[in-house]
């Protein structure tokens, strides 16, 4: 059996460079924003944005999960592939389950 | 006012301090600080934190990519498991009162702690050379010795077990769930610390989902003033932690945080 650090490929790496890291610049300047609106008094404006800020809180790491996903796909890694959809399918049950 | 988020805007940045040397969310830390010091309730406590841990969480990306402690392939294994303890924890979430909730808290921090300091040594590294590394194990530059080593995972069920109970008390206490992932992967399991720091740091955003969702649902996530500026703090420390990260000893990083461990138990379980 090989090792993980044998076998990675370059796919969590891209998803941590071009999707989590612009998705980190915008949560943070999404904060910046919320939060000065709420100290010049536009309380309902800075809600707004930080429910959309929290929103992108929480998909942000569910992208981290389709990136593992990826990478066990290319690798034809079932099991772990298995696994992967599991975790998003589970996600999605608690978050839905939840809004209807 | 403004006392009360600098407060917040601390803690989250203690919080995403630890983050990054240690690999958990700092729910630990804010969940008191918001309770005890801002006078939320411990309900309305649990929601804002699980905001900060979400942004220590996704903090993680701004880490450089060539460090490759993260193991993917146990992170998504193990998050089978605490993301189904954190769904059916946040389903339960009306079951027990706040000082039930409360005392959970207390005493799970008293046992991590106790549990860190038993095994404040141990640093679970194999020779380089070493090949049988199993399904989940890896090869790493170990920075206190400076070269590469190795890990092998041990365990597996015990693994999954703390994960499953790690995402149900994600979702009753407000924590992520690496403030019991990472000591007990690295004291029972056979994970190097920074390796169950990075893949733990991984796994606390996703376990978190759940209990946030409830939380909001159930209206204990009101204050969205109070969880930005908080979450704001998480990611400013967070990268902080990133740059000193290398500067810490994991044995008085494992003392230092047993003592804070110590510390908020004793809190929740007597002097509240």
């Amino acid at each position: 059996m090989t090792s993980v650090h044998e076998t990675r490929s370059g796919v969590q790496a891209w998803v941590q460079v071009h999707l989590g890291r612009p998705g980190y610049l915008m949560a943070f300047a999404g904060l910046c924003v919320g939060t000065l609106l709420y100290f010049s008094g536009s309380r309902a404006a800075s809600s707004g944005v930080l429910a959309v800020v929290f929103g992108l809180l929480v998909a942000l790491p569910v992208v981290n999960v389709f990136g593992i996903l990826i990478e066990e796909v290319r690798r034809r890694d079932w099991p772990f592939v298995v696994a992967a959809i599991a975790v998003i399918g589970l996600i999605a049950y608690g978050v839905f389950d939840r809004i209807n | 006012m403004i006392s009360s988020d600098a407060f917040a805007l601390l803690g989250g940045a203690g919080a995403g301090f630890l983050g990054a040397l240690v690999g958990i969310g700092g729910g630990v830390f804010l969940v008191p600080l918001l309770d005890g010091l801002l006078g939320l309730s411990f309900s309305e406590a649990r929601g804002v934190s699980l905001i900060g841990v979400l942004g220590t969480s996704s903090s993680a990306a701004m880490a450089p990519t060539g460090r490759r402690l993260v193991n993917p392939r146990l992170a998504i294994v193990l998050l089978l498991f605490s993301v189904t303890g954190a769904t059916l924890g946040a389903r339960l979430l009306w079951l027990f009162s706040d000082r039930t909730y409360e005392v959970m808290f207390g005493v799970t921090t008293a046992v991590v702690a106790a549990l860190m300091l038993s095994r404040r040594n141990i640093r679970n590294v194999l020779p380089a050379e070493t090949t049988d590394l199993g399904m989940f194990g890896g090869r790493i530059h170990d920075d206190d010795q400076a070269c590469e080593v190795t890990y092998r995972l041990k365990r597996l069920p015990v693994a999954a077990g703390i994960s499953f109970l790690a995402g149900v008390l994600a979702s009753f206490i407000g924590v992520g769930g690496g403030i019991i992932i990472v000591p007990m992967l690295n004291a029972l399991c056979g994970i190097p610390m920074r390796v169950a720091a990075a893949t733990s740091v991984l796994m606390i955003g996703v376990t978190a989902i759940p209990g946030v969702v409830a939380s909001w649902h159930s209206g204990f996530l009101s204050d969205y003033h109070l969880a930005g500026v908080t979450c704001l703090g998480a990611l400013a420390g967070f990268q902080l932690g990133l740059r000193l990260c290398p500067y810490f000893s994991v044995k008085w990083l494992k003392v230092g945080m047993a003592a804070l461990l110590a510390a908020v138990s004793a809190q929740y379980l007597f002097f509240q």
